[in-house]
């Protein structure tokens, strides 16, 4: 249809004349809040001097004038010039003026003026904006005075707000309308809500429309102005959205607002706002004001809703960071309880129908942020519903499905790996081990470059650790070897592996490297079985991965399979030696075989370690009593003693170690148990030290006074032993020639004095009084110093326990002949 | 009871006191009027001063009541539309001052006072004594308002108006015709905004047509009563403004059609859109003003 035209147009008349002229190109930013400082003091000067004119007609009872003023006040919210911040700042000046007149009303309304009269004749004012400040002023008082509705007021005053179009002035202005309403609104349990003021729902259509008003100015505000001036205008919308989010907060704190009235009134009008209303920054800020203001049994109310509408934001809206701060509200809400989530809200099922929408709808996401919705929709799983594998299996499922589709192929830039690494690592505090029975789990490893799966592989491990879970099953460890393979072995590309090499020569990597292997270690403990026939061959599968890790890898990770292997031979030879032995594959002489070989393979480059593993097995097959097995690993240790320890230092250790372990078995032959005790102290003489060689002679001679003479196994060759104690005599003295080594000959006394006590026939007092008159004397020739006051305690602790023996009834008899 | 009213002109002698003296009155120019209605008798009493110890010798005391229009343009000339006559007083004389009654009741008073840019209907008393070689007279004003009935049917203004492709806007007041103290109610939808808009307001505008239509001198003139902002900024397609201007502030006469084919008033309500480079797009519609109540 055809309209009628407008009335011949008066070009080119004059405007109403500006008060100021616009801002016109200043280029400088400096000039501009120069300008706008001018401005705001202008005006700001401007308001002040009304609001005293204002107030002064006020205190001479003159409503006219003080209208008047008021009026001229208001008029510098009329502004255009000021940005948003000052434009506040303004607007607050003028609010506070505003609170003398709204008294000055009350005043009036108590003194029995009708405030229907002043609701009239405040909208004779000509200028739309002053009016409807004083409209909303005079409406404060007409709904506090009680002689109308506060919901006609409201309604009133909420549609005539509709003058003002500009957006930044309706901006404000239905922000002080929201403010003057905010404790006027008929609630459940308010006195507006008495006799016909209203009810609830009233204070809901007002708050929800001057919500989606406010929120429409809002949207304008970014169509206004010229092109390049987008970033600077986006930059103010930041600012102003409060003005739209405090709707939401008033709404959010009715009383009368339960759950189901926000599902049936309250959220579908502000969503259908959201959703219409097409801006990308109104979209993010009020669906996170949502999350945010309203409680959470609201939420889960209204889920689906919720969702649905994510689901039809714009391009630009960034739903993921909406989802998940949903998410995370909603998960902190359950709190790792699943019972706080009533059952017939299916909140994983509606996130992750959401999601798949999001992905199916949004093609041009990319892969770092597709993967992050993952991560979100994962996270939540695990924190609402912890231990339900199926949703974390299908979220592991859709990421894979994800990645498969990716027409990149396997080869993911930085951000995305990082999210695919967060993936896997994510479900690990809480699932540990049982992330091996979710299927995708490994398949994403795949998608990794090799640092960040070992560090997903060190997750693993630190989780499976902390759970403490024992590792049973065979085709779990195995899957699990699978995924920590950057732990367990060098990458398979030379070029990395050359970079790792050299990472490895900096401290922090080193200790890094160690910290890795120690967790792969540890892993070891953890492996059990209560068949012995399973435990083992679980051994024999970690020791084939381990076995390919390197020589770096071994000395970490090896020797706890050692220990582990030695605890499984006691408990198979208990069973084997048992009145009815089962049925077992492995026999308990098949894993020491098994512990020959891994020592075997370490020792050429860990002599030292190997040399101590040895004995280490050497006593587990004493105790086993197996003789030749046990003179095997002996002699092994021997071996590496005299092939490969050169330091005289760890000689020395090794040598304690080796008198220890045969001092410990108990079940060699005498023949061989001659050969090695010989052999030892023999190394024990030939020691670079003369002191080292000193004190292992004399700890050497143990080896010769085995056990008790009632004991049945016990080893006794008198001989042998003063032998030994009268070669370290000798030893000390040359020692002596340095005059720095008394204290070996009080060692000495002491040893004698062990076996004397012992019944060793070839040690007599004779010997032992002579050499207390030699230290005697040596100790005279000492000088004063502190090592001499050691060992004079030493050696005077010694001749007191002498005294005591003497003075002891049983043993006087023995001790007597001692000379001190 | 009584009360003095200053005349506008005439001899101090003459005093024209109106009867039932409560009645509302109207302030035009400097002096206050008692306002009556068109049915009301214009009753009251003429006093005739004589100073103590003098005499007044007259040849007649009469009174008159007037109606008359006068054209702004055409000063000295007027046209009486109206014109009644009583003689209060024979020739004689009087020895002291003497109060005389007179009575106007169902003089044809059909029109209602007017004052204008251009023409001025008036109503007065005309009180003339007269003397051997003068005459003492004294006119004394007095405001006619004729109370209409309320209209029989009250449709509302409703159009839609536009620029191809540019603004189309559909507004609406809620009624054709209005009395004097209402509140114009109205929306104004916007269907089409292509143009930038500052802002909107109501106009009332007063034209006043003195002349007679055919072959005469014409004399028109328009009068901006109230600009009343109603939008500030610019709105968005499908938005809609609210109007609600309450008229009891504004000095209004009802609508006066061909006034014994000598002049007219009539009202319009111009609704005025500016856009930012101050152009001016505005539609005009006559609405009727009535009067609803004496004052």
């Amino acid at each position: 249809t055809r309209c009628t035209p407008w009335d011949p147009a008066h070009l080119g008349t004059a405007g109403e004349r500006r008060r100021r002229p616009l801002s016109r190109g200043s280029s400088s930013s400096m000039a501009d809040t120069d300008e706008q400082r001018e401005l705001l003091d202008q005006s700001t000067k401007s308001v002040k001097e009304q609001a005293f004119y204002m107030k002064r007609a006020m205190d001479q009872n003159d409503l006219k004038e003080a209208l008047k003023f008021a009026k001229d006040m208001l008029k510098e919210l009329k502004t255009s010039s000021l940005t948003p911040r000052n434009y506040y700042d303004l607007y607050m000046k003028v609010l506070d003026e505003l609170r003398y007149l709204e008294e000055f009303f009350m005043t009036l309304q108590r003194s029995g003026t009708a405030v229907s009269e002043l609701y009239e004749q405040v909208q004779s004012c000509g200028m739309v904006l002053p009016r409807l400040y004083l409209l909303i002023t005079v409406g404060s008082v007409y709904i506090q005075s009680r002689q109308a509705p506060a919901k006609d007021i409201l309604k009133d005053l909420v549609e005539m707000a509709k003058g003002v179009q500009h957006p930044m002035r309706g901006l404000f202005l239905r922000n002080y309308l929201s403010h003057v309403a905010r404790d006027k609104l008929p609630d459940v349990g308010s006195e507006y809500a008495e006799a016909g003021g209203g009810t609830v729902q009233d204070s809901l259509d007002f708050i929800v429309q001057n919500f989606s008003e406010t929120n429409r100015l809002w949207v304008r505000m970014q169509n206004q102005g010229k092109v390049n001036d987008k970033k600077r205008r986006e930059k103010e919308r930041q600012d102003l959205r409060i003005l739209v989010g405090t709707n939401l907060v008033r709404l959010s704190q009715l009383e009368g607002v339960d759950v189901d009235i926000y599902k049936e009134t309250v959220l579908p009008r502000i969503l259908e706002q959201v959703a219409n209303c097409k801006d990308a920054i109104a979209q993010s800020y009020l669906m996170d004001c949502i999350i945010h203001v309203f409680p959470d049994d609201f939420h889960l109310a209204t889920l689906e809703a919720f969702l649905q509408t994510c689901t039809q934001l714009k391009e630009k809206v960034n739903v993921r960071a909406i989802l998940e701060s949903m998410m995370d509200r909603l998960s902190g809400f359950a709190d790792g309880n699943p019972s706080m989530i009533p059952p017939e809200v299916q909140a994983f099922q509606v996130f992750n129908e959401c999601v798949t929408k999001l992905l199916e709808e949004r093609t041009s996401l990319d892969l770092a942020e597709v993967l992050r919705l993952q991560k979100a929709l994962l996270n939540f799983a695990l924190k609402c519903y912890p231990g339900n594998l199926d949703y974390v299996n299908h979220c592991l499922e859709q990421t894979v499905a994800v990645l498969t589709n990716n027409e990149k192929g396997t080869d993911l830039d930085e951000p995305a790996v990082q999210e695919v690494e967060a993936l896997l690592s994510i479900p690990l505090s809480s699932l540990a081990l049982e992330v091996l029975s979710l299927n995708q789990y490994s398949d994403m490893l795949v998608y990794l470059p090799w640092a960040s799966r070992k560090q997903v592989a060190v997750e693993l491990l630190r989780a499976v650790v902390a759970a403490g879970a024992p590792l049973t099953d065979r085709a779990n460890v195995e899957k699990l070897f699978e995924m920590i393979v950057p732990l367990l072995k060098d990458n398979a590309d030379p070029n990395v592996a050359e970079a790792s090499e050299e990472a490895g020569d900096d401290d922090e990597s080193a200790s890094e490297f160690e910290r890795e292997q120690l967790l792969v270690a540890r892993l070891v403990h953890l492996m059990s079985h209560e068949n012995t026939d399973e435990l083992f061959a679980i051994y024999i599968m970690a020791r084939r991965h381990f076995g390919q890790g390197g020589v770096k890898r071994i000395q970490y990770t090896l020797v706890p399979l050692i220990f582990g292997a030695l605890r499984l031979a006691q408990v198979v030879r208990k069973l084997e030696t048992s009145e009815e032995p089962p049925e077992l594959t492995n026999s308990c002489r098949r894993i020491f075989q098994f512990m020959h070989e891994i020592v075997t393979a370490m020792a050429a480059n860990y002599p030292d370690l190997s040399l101590k593993l040895f004995l280490q097995c050497a006593q587990g097959a004493d105790q086993a009593d197996f003789k030749a097995i046990a003179y095997e690993f002996v002699s092994q240790a021997s071996i590496l003693y005299e092939d490969e320890l050169t330091d005289s230092k760890a000689q020395l250790r090794a040598l304690i170690s080796m008198v220890g372990t045969l001092l410990a078995c108990r079940n060699f032959n005498e023949e061989d148990y001659d050969t090695l005790i010989t052999k030892t102290t023999q190394y024990a003489a030939k020691l670079l030290k003369k002191p080292d060689q000193c004190r292992m002679v004399t700890l050497c001679s143990h080896l010769f006074w085995v056990g008790k003479e009632s004991e049945e196994k016990h080893y006794h060759d008198p001989r042998r032993v003063l032998e030994c104690l009268q070669r370290s005599l000798k030893i000390a003295d040359v020692c002596m020639s340095s005059s720095m080594h008394v204290h070996l000959f009080v060692e000495i006394l002491n040893q004698y004095l062990y076996y004397f006590e012992n019944d060793n026939q070839m040690i007599t007092s004779k010997y032992i009084s002579g050499l207390i008159a030699l230290i005697n004397e040596h100790i005279e020739n000492m000088d004063q110093s502190e090592q001499r006051a050691e060992v004079e305690a030493h050696y005077h602790n010694t001749l007191e326990h002498i005294k005591g023996m003497q003075a002891n009834e049983k043993t006087a008899e023995k001790f007597a002949p001692i000379e001190l | 009871m009584t009360s003095f009213f200053s005349s506008t002109k005439g001899s101090d002698r003459l005093v024209v006191t109106f009867n039932d003296g409560g009645r509302p009155t109207k302030k035009v120019g400097s002096e206050t009027l008692e306002i009556f209605s068109n049915t009301e008798p214009v009753t009251g009493t003429i006093a005739v001063n004589v100073e103590p110890g003098k005499k007044l010798e007259h040849q007649g005391i009469k009174v008159e009541l007037l109606g008359q229009i006068e054209m702004f343009y055409d000063r000295g000339n007027y046209f009486e539309f109206t014109s009644v006559v009583r003689e209060l007083a024979a020739a004689g004389a009087l020895s002291s001052s003497q109060e005389y009654p007179f009575d106007f009741s169902g003089v044809d008073k059909q029109y209602e006072s007017y004052s204008g840019l251009n023409v001025r209907l008036r109503y007065f008393i005309r009180v003339t004594v007269t003397r051997n070689y003068k005459r003492d007279v004294k006119e004394q004003d007095f405001v006619v308002q004729v109370v209409q009935p309320p209209p029989t049917s009250l449709t509302a203004i409703k159009m839609e108006v536009g620029i191809e492709e540019c603004l189309h806007i559909e507004f609406e007041y809620d009624k054709q015709k209005y009395h004097m103290k209402d509140i114009i109610i109205g929306k104004v939808y916007f269907l089409l905004v292509r143009i930038k808009i500052k802002h909107m307001e109501l106009n009332i505008i007063r034209r006043e047509q003195a002349g007679s239509g055919t072959g005469g001198q014409q004399y028109n003139e328009s009068e901006t009563l109230t600009k009343f902002e109603l939008m500030d900024g610019a709105p968005v397609r499908g938005e809609c403004i609210p109007i609600r201007l309450f008229m009891s502030s504004l000095d209004l006469t009802p609508t006066y059609k061909s006034i014994n084919n000598k002049f007219s008033v009539k009202y319009y309500l111009n609704l005025v859109l500016v856009d930012q480079e101050d152009r001016r797009y505005f539609k005009q519609q006559e609405v009727t003003l009535w009067r609803k109540d004496i004052g």
